[in-house]
């Protein structure tokens, strides 16, 4: 490498852009040439003075009260953008998870052996984990409903709560206060009405702690031999999802969360008695659900 | 779906880390800014524009990067869309090579100058070449970040960056005769500097 050669390159030698063996070389040639040297120190000592220039000049320093405002108006927007967020991945999703886990179910009542648990089990207050270990049931319901819903292919868009039926109106305004006493930190997202498999569904969404919580509601009708006083636990394939789910006289409540266990059943504990008064339009409560008190 | 589902609750945690990525650099891109617009009001305008806009796409932020490259390139884009809705002007092809004839040699090295007249000089740098100096004397950006921030190619921005530390060192100079170090080179880099701006 000569001097020419050298001062070509040095810019970039100082950059860090130079491969590895050029590098090299470069250091070879400032070994035995003490102008180079110099150049390359006269050349350093101008980027660094430029910077320091820069760096200390009141002219290129951000304004305190403009960098103050704007902070303040980008963690507004990123506080909506993350709730608008939270209600997209709502719409968009939960109406899958959810109904895609109640397909689970429903496909293992009818094909896989139903699982239920008797009044004397209940009675216990342990109530019978039943798990759908069936992988090939879980992917394909779910599978199946990731193009229902996620693409916005559902065979019938969702729409109010009203619509799907009378006795849903308002459904959230007494599903969210009930579950607020337990989970204090979880605040409403979204409710409406979804039809999958020709079954009506309610569905309340809440979401808090990083957990997301589906409240789903169909007429019991719709669920032939799903009849009857019975509170289940599924676990699925998916651990960290959890179904329960419990029957009033004329509807089917089911809980689907990604919280614990416990905690999903203290949530469909704690609607049991508002859902019952509110669907039934009675103070009578399944002997299953009272069990439990 | 549950693969779906977990993307999405990344990009949730991904709008929440915009805070802690993004917004410390709000101040070096007020400074890219400033070299961009040369105008307090104007570059807080575009540094506001910025942000909003990086907070928009910060989904498609990869974690890991370098973040305030990704904020610069978001603000050149600005800037730019900002220049052909004001006026319709483009650059000359030619203009590179004019500017580049008025520097043919390398000036001495000015030893005392202050940091007013490493300002001032920065300042006589013609804007093609003195915002690739800047982005990468200052800001510290790699050629690659730099060519991806100002869409050029890699080589235009080595010649830039080659042609506009060429300037900066020729302005030094005229500055440094000042302080008693004039020389030839100098006095030859005046008169072909005038001679270029009279063309």
């Amino acid at each position: 490498m000569n001097c020419t050669d050298f001062r070509e390159i040095i810019d970039s030698y100082l950059s860090d852009e130079l491969l590895t063996e050029t590098n090299h070389g470069v250091l070879r040639h400032m070994e035995g040439c003490g102008n180079c040297r110099g150049e390359i120190e006269a050349r350093r000592e101008i980027r660094g003075r430029l910077k320091a220039a820069v760096m200390s000049s009141p002219h290129y320093q951000i304004d305190e009260q403009f960098a103050s405002n704007l902070r303040m108006m980008l963690t507004r927007s990123v506080r909506q953008s993350n709730a608008k967020t939270t209600s997209w991945i709502s719409r968009k999703s939960w109406v899958a998870v959810a109904a895609g886990l109640l397909v689970v179910f429903a496909i293992g009542f009818f094909v896989a052996n139903r699982v239920s648990v008797g009044r004397n089990q209940i009675a216990s207050i342990t109530p019978s984990v039943s798990s759908l270990q069936r992988d090939d049931l879980v992917n394909v319901a779910l599978g199946d409903h990731e193009h229902c819903a996620i693409r916005h292919d559902l065979k019938d868009p969702t729409f109010s709560l009203e619509k799907a039926s009378a006795k849903y109106k308002d459904l959230d305004k007494i599903v969210v206060p009930s579950l607020g006493r337990i989970l204090s930190k979880y605040q409403f997202v979204m409710a409406h009405g979804c039809t999958y498999e020709d079954t009506q569904f309610a569905h309340v969404v809440l979401k808090g702690e990083g957990k997301t919580l589906s409240v789903l509601i169909a007429d019991l009708k719709d669920f032939g031999d799903l009849k009857g006083e019975e509170i289940l636990k599924f676990s699925s394939t998916k651990p960290e999802y959890h179904v329960a789910k419990f029957n009033t006289k004329t509807h089917a409540i089911f809980v689907i969360s990604d919280m614990d266990e416990n905690k999903n059943f203290e949530a469909l504990k704690a609607l049991s008695v508002p859902l019952t008064k509110h669907l039934d339009g009675s103070n009578q409560f399944q002997t299953a659900i009272l069990s439990f008190y | 779906m549950f693969e779906l589902l977990k993307r999405k609750s990344s990009d949730d945690r991904r709008r929440e880390d915009f805070e802690t990525e993004a917004m410390p650099f709000v101040p070096d891109l007020f400074r890219v800014a400033m070299y961009l617009k040369r105008n307090k009001d104007a570059a807080e305008d575009l540094v506001q524009e910025t942000m909003m806009q990086a907070l928009k796409s910060f989904h498609r932020y990869k974690m890991g990067t370098n973040c305030k490259a990704w904020m610069t390139t978001i603000m050149y884009n600005t800037h730019y869309k900002q220049l052909r809705k004001q006026t319709n002007l483009q650059l000359v092809a030619d203009t590179e090579e004019k500017i580049a004839q008025t520097i043919p040699f390398e000036a001495p090295i000015p030893q005392q100058i202050t940091d007013e007249d490493v300002l001032s000089a920065l300042e006589e740098v013609p804007e093609i070449f003195r915002e690739i100096v800047v982005l990468c004397d200052v800001e510290g950006f790699s050629y690659k970040e730099i060519s991806s921030i100002m869409d050029v190619p890699m080589g235009t921005v080595m010649s830039r960056l080659h042609r506009g530390r060429k300037v900066l060192r020729g302005e030094l100079a005229v500055y440094a005769r000042n302080y008693g170090i004039d020389g030839k080179e100098t006095q030859k880099y005046n008169e072909v500097k005038k001679g270029g701006n009279s063309k």
